[in-house]
């Protein structure tokens, strides 16, 4: 196995030329200020691992699991070289030797037995026992583990706004964890397959065409890591659902005009799966006044929660959580908006004085 | 420079004493990053300490004098010649924290900071003020101020605006005895004393550790344009440059992209809107808006009379920033154009005298042609700078060997052509064998200089032939 993953991972290293372009994007390198902090020194230990022997101590381990695989680095890098798929498969080849923090082998463990990783027992649809699978629907809601265990606001949200919008939906059935923090964390695929099926069978069991999901990370994961290539079914964020709705014409969002707002981009929504315009268009038909942090769109500045570092390393994740809360206090935002569970989970517990909603809970509050 | 365990441990102690434990590091895998710079060279130090003001500094010195072991100043290791690269061990003294700009004095045209200072970061403050410090690095994004200062750079714009060296007033250093002076002056001028600013601009930290500098700054221009000419040879090309500086023009930038790179653009941006010819001139010009429109039409003029096939005004700002990002982007085309090779920093810095540059880049595509690399070249026409890109499969040693030798022959036939192995990226490792080709028996008197200030030669040794 880790032979295929040093044959994938050695050409993407050997991109880096060292230049350090990055060291003024990496959220990590901005607070912890040693170059091996930063994606330019990660790249060089992922190399010094895979090529030279390099049998990583504590700080090295450290270096490769505090990357939040936000992706700036790569949207600025001469080469474009690969600096999160080299960390996932640098982390995956350590799995291997298993050296690794030992809270993502517990996550680990909980998706494989719980399918959830936050060791949440509970039916995935406890917070809507009233469910029943309609015979027909338009869309199949993907909710993901955060909404269904951390902010459900943000999945009884998107319920409310498709119910209030009358637009047919049922679950995604028998949801397990999409994956993303196991991929991301190097501990692979588990449940990408169960999902798959369950998405196929859903939209055959009730004519859906379509699965929408408020989670960033799920989005990303489903439409780069699965293998979905042949199925003939639409994955979309919610806001590109809504966006496309608009712009159809076929709905109306509540209004709130006068309000300063600001709008945080998911890196998983955004520089990986290249979406900044459609969350943008949903918050704009609202009335309200967007303005833009100085980091936005491409060179947004991550929120310091992905890539298992939130879990792992939750002093760093608040620091770089609290300056994307300064910048948007730098431009007199009353509201932080974003379009992911994970973002507003964190800079929500990291807001003193801001509050941070999801799009989703924006909308649905207003309606 | 291997030390017993004991005494190692001890010096550990003591740095860790002056630093912070939080500011020193000995882990093997902050050495091993440490180990690098852009360029393909490598060694490793063996600790790595990262103090935050000039006295710190000054004891991490005189420990390293006590202990003889190696001092390498470091910014953001952004260097392209090994600079920073700890070939023979030592401590490498990382100057990030010191990122404050200490003064802003607009009345006085100067500006003090600290070396680590990220060069865009400065000029994004001066802007504020409609400032800047004009020295225009590609690398102005990561490079630090302390980089530049002690590799002499420059970049896009000294055809008008010089060098680093042109705008360094006052310099603090530490000396590799641990003493702390201050050179130079803040006037505007000064004829008093031997120019040591002069010196330490360029020594690349074998003369001290940079703690501070007091820099000129100049008003922002209030227009800029931007002329493309075309031509279907490369002497004419040459000829259009000279001929714009007889005709008693200094645009602030003259680059020069030729076949390879407009094709390398066009590959990788099909988007950019270039004619694909033998060479293309980019003259940037700067000014008042009546100046700069009188200087592009003489540019005009001239290119027309040097056999230019096309001619292209950009004063819109996307036409400008189109034709300055097509520029930019052709170091990263070359990798782009060969998925499969990655740019390797030798020869890059090519420096000959200008009427030079269109020989210069005829000899650099017969070496191509001889070795069967496609090489990219790209640079700085107005100041004789060509930035040759060698892409090579880094991961087949036989590519290796043949990069070695296009290096050496590109290099040596910048010397041939009466010019220099760096214009401004510096000498380091990578063009120390260069040195005693370069400058004879001046040399000596660098050895001479440097054996006087630094007795124990612990200021970054192994590096430019010193």
């Amino acid at each position: 196995m880790n032979d295929k993953i040093i044959e994938a991972c050695v050409p993407e290293v050997v991109k880096c030329v060292h230049c350090g372009k990055c060291r003024a994007v990496c959220p990590t390198l901005d607070v912890l200020g040693w170059d091996n902090y930063g994606s330019r020194g990660r790249m060089i230990l992922a190399g010094e691992i895979i090529r030279n022997g390099f049998d990583p101590d504590e700080t090295g381990l450290n270096s490769i699991f505090t990357c939040t695989t936000c992706k700036h680095c790569t949207t600025v890098c001469p080469t474009k070289a690969k600096v999160p798929e080299v960390m996932e498969m640098t982390r995956s080849i350590l799995v291997g030797r298993k050296k690794h923090p030992d809270i993502h082998r517990v996550l680990y463990e909980r998706v494989e037995k719980l399918g959830n990783p936050y060791d949440e027992h509970k039916d995935r649809l406890w917070w809507i026992p009233d469910f029943r699978e309609p015979e027909e629907a338009e869309v199949m809601f993907f909710v993901g583990c955060t909404p269904t265990y951390r902010t459900v606001e943000i999945a009884k949200s998107v319920v409310k706004i498709l119910d209030g919008l009358e637009i047919p939906w049922t679950f995604v059935r028998d949801q397990k964890c999409c994956s993303s923090p196991l991929i991301r964390t190097g501990w692979g695929s588990i449940t990408t397959d169960h999902n798959i099926e369950k998405i196929i069978e859903t939209a055959e069991a009730t004519g859906a065409d379509t699965v929408i999901t408020s989670c960033a990370g799920c989005y990303k994961t489903i439409i780069q890591d699965y293998p979905i290539e042949d199925l003939d079914i639409r994955i979309m964020h919610i806001t590109q659902y809504l966006a496309e709705k608009l712009e159809k014409g076929e709905i109306e969002l509540p209004q709130k005009p006068g309000l300063r707002v600001t709008f945080h981009d998911p890196c998983h929504l955004g520089r990986h799966a290249g979406e900044y315009d459609a969350p943008r268009k949903v918050i704009e038909s609202m009335g309200v006044d967007l303005v833009e942090m100085e980091h936005n769109r491409q060179s947004s500045w991550c929120c310091g929660a992905g890539g298992g570092v939130r879990i792992a390393f939750p002093e760093l994740t608040e620091k770089i959580a609290t300056k994307r809360v300064n910048e948007a206090r730098a431009v007199d935002a009353e509201l932080i908006l974003s379009a992911c569970p994970f973002c507003v989970y964190n800079l929500r517990v990291n807001s003193q004085d801001i509050p941070v909603r999801d799009i989703v809970e924006f909308i649905a509050e207003l309606m | 420079m291997q030390k017993e365990a004991s005494v190692r441990e001890e010096l550990f102690q003591k740095l860790k004493a002056v630093v912070g434990e939080e500011n020193i590091s000995r882990d093997e895998a902050v050495l091993r990053v440490y180990s690098y710079d852009v360029s393909p060279y490598k060694g490793q130090p063996e600790i790595v300490v990262r103090p935050s003001n000039a006295s710190e500094i000054s004891e991490i010195v005189k420990l390293a004098n006590e202990y003889r072991i190696p001092v390498v100043p470091r910014g953001a290791g952004s260097g392209a010649a090994g600079g920073a690269v700890p070939v023979s061990g030592g401590i490498v003294v990382e100057l990030t924290r010191m990122n404050r700009i200490l003064e802003i004095d607009i009345k006085n045209l100067q500006v003090v900071v600290e070396p680590g200072v990220v060069h865009a970061n400065l000029n994004r403050e001066l802007a504020k003020y409609g400032f800047f410090f004009p020295v225009d690095p590609g690398s102005s994004e990561m490079a630090t101020i302390g980089g530049l200062i002690s590799n002499g750079g420059s970049g896009m714009r000294s055809v008008k605006y010089g060098v680093t060296r042109d705008y360094v007033m006052e310099l603090e250093v530490v000396l590799p005895s641990g003493k702390i002076v201050t050179m130079g002056s803040k006037a505007p001028k000064s004829a008093s004393g031997y120019d040591l600013v002069r010196l330490f601009v360029g020594a690349e930290g074998t003369l001290g550790i940079v703690t501070k500098a007091r820099l000129k700054i100049l008003p922002l221009p209030k227009s800029r344009a931007l002329v493309l000419s075309a031509f279907d040879d490369l002497e004419k090309a040459g000829k259009a440059v000279v001929n714009t500086f007889s005709a008693g023009l200094v645009p602030s930038g003259i680059e020069i992209l030729d076949r390879t790179a407009i094709e390398a653009v066009k590959k990788y941006n099909p988007e950019i809107d270039i004619p694909l010819v033998e060479a293309l001139l980019l003259f940037e010009v700067d000014g008042t808006p009546r100046g700069v429109k009188e200087e592009v039409e003489t540019i005009k003029e001239v290119c027309e009379k040097s056999g230019a096939v096309k001619i292209d005004v950009a004063t819109s700002k996307e036409r400008f920033d189109q034709l300055w990002s097509a520029r930019a982007m052709v170091g990263a085309a070359t990798t782009a154009l060969n998925p499969d090779c990655v740019r390797v920093y030798e020869a890059e810095d090519v420096t000959v005298p200008i009427s030079n540059v269109p020989r210069m880049l005829l000899k650099i595509r017969e070496i191509g042609e001889k070795y069967g690399m496609n090489i990219v070249t790209f640079g700085h026409i107005g100041s004789g700078n060509l930035h040759p890109a060698l892409v090579i499969n880094v991961l087949d040693e036989s590519e290796w060997d043949k990069l070695w030798k296009i290096s050496e022959e590109i290099q040596t036939s910048a010397i041939e052509l009466g010019g220099t192995t760096t214009g401004e990226h510096g000498v380091g490792i990578a063009r120390a064998k260069y040195m005693e080709r370069e400058h004879g028996e001046a040399l000596e008197v660098m050895r001479t200089i440097k054996r006087a200030l630094d007795p124990n030669n612990i200021m970054n040794p192994g590096k430019m032939a010193l």
